[in-house]
């Protein structure tokens, strides 16, 4: 027998038997327990990269490879409507699903119950970072009680018999989380 | 509560087979938008309570237990049906009719779109039995498995539209030979992504759902509460935070892949990349469908996950490892064997060739190419071992997926 050549079967046999052996029981295993393991496919969310810049076999120094990265490298702006709050509304459900219009009373009284239907802390997106809707179902923010505005109007001090009215009361917390409910 | 059958009063279904929801009382069908005027005439926004509001206060340490679970009443049967964190639709466990909460869909964001069911329970059921009977590996008790619970899930879903921008150096190396060349190439560029589905549910891992993929979103229609009706359904529980994250790393993984796939040949790696991700602002919101699937086998509970829409069955199942590892290492011994007695033939025979050309020429001939063909071998038999052992891993991975404790508790915590 020939040692040598029996050396150099073993050790190109025993990778290929083993390879051979490993692909062929990864793939039954595969095919036998694994079933619909795929992701979407690219093509299906995307057209393909619209290339700004191609460049082949120029960059092999570490200065150049910078310099192209910083020379084509830009950023897009981000998630506007996320920065700019004003941007965001609320989008509601249509009028048989809506709670009646809360007057200043439910306001007042109605915190307890709508804190308790409130989403736990930490949950979900914040009430004012909903999505867009149809404007026509967004009510108009000026029927909403403004705690602000209420009842207060510039006295007349040459009148007769006048009593200021009461200052109003700066919010509380509490006035602007019952707001807050409603808005939800 | 309930949507009720405006000519008998028993409460409503949607049916997939039919795509309309149907009263199994009398067998009225009618459109989930249809309904819509009659039914929700009765709805009242009935308030979720707390636990703690309708059992009192309970003892200390057990509050963390029921923290995020809601009692409604049912219209029904006045039942009370409990709820955890971001379900929308259940069913009463007492009178089992489905039951919509309309008070959190009002309260919460409101889903823009849903694609209803396509595929019945029997559906599922079936098309789960076809793909798993037939599986070499696959137990026989779980070839004929008993589902332990059937549920229709509405998952919900943001829809983002975003653009990706990127730029990068690729590193490609080819061998040639002895010789290794190696070369850079910039890429730079933008790539459109369109409604690209992003789980909006934590209780779910997003390797569960992105498997569920692809949906036909030219099937979604306008949300409306009537398609909830016989289902199960979840709100988002995402943060926005955790939806830029998603859509920034699933669309660099699209981005790279493309960008790897434009530079042809060889070996490829990213060096260098900076990029960013602007998503649109106007990200839709929708439940998308779901069969969950469960049972037990060996004290394991395992669920197996169909495409509401395609009948798409996702699962890893369990493996008869005693008949998978024998097969396997009888084949090993087999092949190598095999192998090892051709080689030895082959390997005998060429250097007698040598031996002999050597002593007529006494040149020293260069048999650099069977010692290139030695190594090819090698080297080939390395990577389809480790190939295949890449395949084995990826099978028990997703097993351990379908065994996942969160995928089973995403569904085991409803009403029956």
């Amino acid at each position: 027998m020939n040692g040598v050549a029996l050396f150099f079967a073993i050790i190109v046999g025993a990778p290929l038997g083993l390879g051979v052996a490993f692909t062929l029981f990864g793939s039954l295993l595969n095919r036998s327990n694994n079933h619909g393991d795929s992701v979407g496919e690219n093509r299906i969310y995307t057209g393909g990269i619209i290339f700004s810049s191609q460049e082949d076999k120029k960059l092999y120094k570490t200065d150049a490879q910078n310099e192209y990265i910083s020379l084509h490298a830009k950023s897009l702006p981000t998630d506007p409507v996320f920065k700019n709050p004003s941007a965001r509304v609320v989008r509601r459900m249509p009028q048989p699903e809506k709670p009646a219009a809360p007057t200043a009373a439910y306001a007042a009284t109605a915190a307890p119950e709508a804190a308790a239907q409130a989403a736990p802390a930490g949950q979900g997106f914040p009430s004012s970072t909903a999505f867009p809707a149809a404007p026509a179902e967004t009510p108009e923010p000026a029927a909403q009680v403004d705690p602000l505005a209420q009842g207060y109007s510039l006295p007349d001090p040459t009148m007769q018999g006048f009593s200021a009215p009461a200052a109003p009361q700066a919010p509380t917390a509490q006035d602007y989380e019952n707001f807050d409910n409603y808005i939800e | 509560m309930a949507t009720l059958c405006k000519n008998c009063g028993h409460a409503l279904i949607f049916d997939p087979s039919i795509q309309k929801v149907r009263c199994e009382q009398c067998g009225s069908t009618f459109l989930a938008e249809e309904v819509e005027s009659e039914s929700k005439k009765y709805v009242q926004d009935q308030k979720a309570l707390s636990m703690q509001q309708v059992y009192g206060q309970s003892a200390e340490g057990t509050a963390k237990e029921y923290l995020d679970c809601y009692i409604y009443t049912c219209g029904e049967c006045g039942g009370e049906v409990m709820i955890n964190g971001t379900e929308v639709s259940t069913k009463c466990v007492y009178c089992g009719n489905p039951t919509v909460v309309f008070s959190r869909i009002s309260k919460q964001e409101c889903p823009e779109f849903i694609i209803p069911f396509a595929i019945t329970k029997e559906q599922a059921l079936a098309a789960i039995k076809t793909e798993i009977g037939h599986g070499l590996f696959v137990p026989k008790a779980v070839q004929s498995f008993t589902p332990e619970s059937v549920h229709g899930i509405y998952i919900p879903y943001w829809i983002v539209d975003a653009d990706r921008y990127e730029t990068m150096i690729i590193r490609k190396t080819t061998s040639n030979g002895k010789n290794t060349h190696t070369s850079y190439h910039g890429r730079s560029g933008t790539m459109r992504i369109k409604k690209l589905p992003v789980d909006a549910c934590t209780m779910l891992s997003d390797e569960s759902s992105t498997r569920l993929e692809p949906y036909d979103f030219s099937k979604m229609v306008m949300f409306d509460e009537d398609y909830l009706l016989g289902f199960y359904s979840n709100t988002s529980d995402l943060t926005y935070g955790d939806l830029t994250q998603a859509v920034n790393a699933r669309s660099k993984a699209m981005f790279d892949e493309a960008a790897l796939e434009s530079v042809k040949g060889g070996r490829k790696k990213i060096v260098k990349e900076v990029g960013n991700c602007a998503i649109d602002p106007d990200v839709k919101y929708a439940l998308l469908p779901a069969w969950f699937v469960t049972f037990e086998h060996e004290g394991q509970h395992n669920t197996i996950l169909v495409n509401g829409q395609t009948g798409k069955v996702v699962c890893g199942l369990p493996i008869r490892k005693a008949l998978f590892y024998t097969l396997l290492i009888i084949t090993c011994i087999v092949l190598v064997t095999l192998f090892v007695f051709i080689g030895y033939h082959i390997f005998d025979s060429v250097m007698d060739y040598y031996v002999s050309r050597r002593s007529r020429r006494s040149s020293s001939s260069s048999n650099n190419n069977s010692g290139k063909i030695v190594v090819g071998l090698i080297a080939c038999g390395i990577a389809m071992a480790a190939a295949g052992i890449k395949k084995i891993k990826n099978v028990f991975a997703k097993l351990r997926l379908t065994q996942s404790t969160k995928t089973f508790n995403f569904t085991k915590k409803r009403q029956e």
